[in-house]
């Protein structure tokens, strides 16, 4: 009972976005409550990961044939890749300029 | 042929100022010469127009310089021969009076600038006289107020300067208003129709006479303003302060000749409102009266003068009030004339002799100056009238006119004008003439000042015989004679009384050197004349209590509501923008936030 109870809820849609959505929610808060660059990051990544999982979801329940959500999460995560390139350098640049990676810490834009 | 003639007289004098403004500035020698030149063009060119047209019908020239839809404003110029004998004045004495300025102006520094001023005058005065609209001769009133305005305080460095020349802009200022709000009230029934149209057709039938006499009495507040009219004479005498050119110029044929010229431009639409007319001849006589008497003891030459053209202007303005236009306008040509020669005249012996007190110029030998002295007899036998000068045929109209006026009455109080005129022209001839002592004081003439008066005296003493041909060309009627030997025999009588006065109290050996004349043994008048009967006194009291009182009033409103309104809005902005900077904490994490609520919103308005 207890194991067709859970292949039941696999077999749902529902579940992944739940999940998803539970994920996003981390990946948000994270990002806005972590000080460390490197933690906003990670958040960001938990974010897209997020995402992936609805496309994948999609795909399997609502067009199993054609496969265009797994394509798209690939997409996804290749361009994640490149972002965290491009993140990581920009937070190596705003360490080497502020000796710390703390956001807090450029105050530049305060009104 | 006639549009060539034009465009050189309008021109000229725009091309002569701005050509110094922009090229000669500097150069002291050229500038005069250069505007001296270009305004004899255009003096010679107003003659030729003139007398090319003596015969030939109005001709109007205009075009569309703004299509509003509905309504047009017209440009334009219309040549009939009112204007084209106004253009002659203008031309002339403008000419006249520059020639005269190299001479009087040659010391000074600020020539060029001088010059630029008085063409520029002579400029908006001619596209006033040529104005074929009453619109397009508003705009170029104003501009002949602004012009007088800069050449009156010319020496503004001179305090007494900069208040007389404020002192005009203000009180013409004050009658302009008056004019604008006619004009406007005119444009609003009538659209900008030109004078031709407003001359020809009896187009003021349809509108009641009430406010006919409204409008009338509206647009005379400007002529009143311009031609120095009671209660707004008192700018004029003050007006004195200016370089003597340019009171000959101002105050003879040009500034306060364009009241009265728009009196007989417009001379259709006042003869609607008879009332009007005699109110304005009530107006003209009061003033007439006012500014004699105060002519009788003044002792500054050219405030005699200016007190005599204030007095004439009143006689013009009652002689066209009377409904005699051409009388009005002959005795502007003729008073043009010769008053300004003697303006030239007090200039020259001011420039030569230093000081404008009678007592003083003739103790320091004005006499002896032998253009000067005949250019002034002629001059005040002129203004007193007596034959064959051109004053006293023009006076005969304007005793005629008023004779066959509203009221007989008007013409016994334009006699003894007349014979008030006749005592302070003789005062200043028996005190010039009869000096108490005299000392040879050092002269310098100038050669070029001399020419300007001899031509103006030639024509004083030749003009009045044209008396007839030139009402005539004007329009009038066949004259009616009757009654003339009766006009000419009292104004004659009067004339020669008041002679005697001043002979009697200035001539005779032992009252040479007498400053007050007959008013020495009537203190109450003289403390009367003295200020001025009390006029400036009376407008100063109803600036400060009326109108500085409502300014004040306004200034509350404009304080406590409208600035309150306008400091409510800066200070509701300023709030607002103090409260929204707080979201500006240069926090990356705080953006994100936002961004992430606004996109939040916008799923949330979208979904629902």
């Amino acid at each position: 009972m207890r194991g067709e109870g859970l292949k039941a809820m696999s077999d749902q849609l529902s579940t992944y976005l739940v999940l998803a959505a539970l994920l996003f929610s981390i990946g948000l808060f994270g990002l806005l409550y972590r000080r460390s660059l490197i933690g906003m990051l990670i958040s960001l990544e938990l974010m897209l990961n997020s995402v992936n999982i609805n496309l994948v979801a999609f795909d399997r329940f609502m067009t199993p044939d054609k496969g265009t959500g797994q394509i798209f999460a690939i997409f996804v995560i290749a361009i994640a890749a490149a972002e965290a390139a491009v993140g990581l350098s920009i937070i190596l640049a705003f360490f080497r300029r502020y000796k710390s990676i703390d956001v807090e810490q450029p105050g530049e834009l305060k009104g | 042929m006639e549009s060539l003639l034009l465009s050189l007289i309008l021109i000229s004098p725009f091309v002569a100022a701005w050509g110094i403004l922009l090229f000669f500035f500097r150069n002291r020698q050229i500038a005069p010469i250069f505007s001296v030149v270009l305004m004899g063009v255009s003096a010679v060119s107003t003659l030729i127009l003139l007398f090319t047209h003596l015969h030939s019908a109005p001709i109007e020239i205009s075009s569309v310089w703004l299509d509003l839809g509905d309504r047009q404003v017209i440009m334009g110029f219309y040549l009939d021969p009112l204007s084209l004998l106004m253009l002659a004045i203008v031309g002339v004495i403008s000419f006249l009076a520059q020639l005269y300025s190299l001479g009087y102006m040659k010391d000074d520094e600020d020539r060029p600038r001088y010059f630029a001023w008085m063409s520029l005058f002579s400029w908006s005065m001619l596209f006033f006289v040529a104005a074929s609209n009453i619109l397009q001769a508003l705009i170029f009133w104003e501009l002949v107020g602004l012009f007088s305005y800069l050449l009156i305080g010319f020496w503004y460095h001179k305090s007494s300067a900069a208040a007389a020349a404020k002192k005009a802009f203000y009180l013409t200022r004050l009658g302009d208003i008056g004019f604008f709000i006619g004009v406007l009230l005119l444009l609003s029934w009538l659209g900008n129709i030109s004078f031709a149209q407003l001359n020809a057709e009896a187009v003021l039938a349809n509108h009641s006479p009430t406010a006919l006499f409204i409008v009338c009495l509206l647009i005379f507040c400007g002529v009143a303003g311009k031609s120095a009219q009671f209660p707004l004479h008192s700018w004029l005498p003050d007006a004195m302060e200016g370089p003597t050119p340019v009171s000959s110029l101002i105050h003879s044929a040009t500034m306060v000749a364009a009241g009265v010229y728009l009196l007989a431009r417009a001379f259709p639409l006042f003869s609607g409102s008879p009332e009007a007319m005699h109110l304005f001849l009530f107006i003209a006589t009061i003033t007439t009266l006012i500014a004699a008497f105060l002519g009788l003891i003044e002792k500054d030459i050219k405030r005699i003068m200016a007190y005599s053209t204030v007095s004439q202007l009143g006689m013009m303005v009652m002689a066209i009030a009377a409904g005699s236009m051409q009388a009005g306008m002959f005795h502007l040509l003729t008073h043009a004339f010769f008053k300004s020669m003697l303006f030239l005249v007090a200039g020259i012996l001011i420039h030569s002799l230093g000081t404008n007190d009678i007592f003083e110029l003739a103790s320091k030998g004005a006499r002896k100056h032998k253009v000067a002295w005949l250019g002034l007899i002629v001059g005040c036998f002129a203004l007193s009238g007596l034959f064959p000068f051109s004053g006293f045929f023009s006076k005969e109209a304007i005793y005629d006119a008023l004779l066959h006026g509203p009221h007989p009455i008007y013409f016994y109080f334009a006699l003894f004008g007349s014979f008030l005129t006749a005592v302070y022209s003789f005062r200043l001839i028996f005190v010039l003439a009869f000096p108490k002592e005299e000392q040879n004081a050092h002269r310098h003439e100038e050669k070029v000042m001399n020419l300007p008066v001899l031509f103006l005296a030639a024509t004083t003493l030749v003009l009045g015989f044209f008396g007839g041909k030139i009402m005539h060309f004007l329009g009038a009627g066949a004259h009616h004679s009757e009654g003339m030997e009766k006009i000419i025999a009292m104004s004659v009588t009067g004339l020669i009384a008041g002679a005697l006065i001043s002979y009697l109290n200035f001539g005779v050996k032992n009252k040479r050197g007498a400053t007050l004349g007959l008013f020495d043994k009537v203190p109450v008048l003289t403390t009367v004349i003295q200020n001025k009967f009390y006029v400036d006194h009376v407008i100063y009291f109803l600036f400060r209590q009326g109108y500085m009182g409502l300014s004040k009033v306004l200034h509350w409103i404009d304080l406590n509501v409208i600035n309150a309104l306008v400091n409510l809005v800066g200070r509701s902005v300023i709030e607002l923008g103090r409260w929204t900077t707080k979201i500006q904490a240069g926090l990356v994490q705080v953006y994100l936030g936002i961004g992430f609520i606004g996109i939040a919103l916008v799923v949330v308005f979208y979904l629902l």
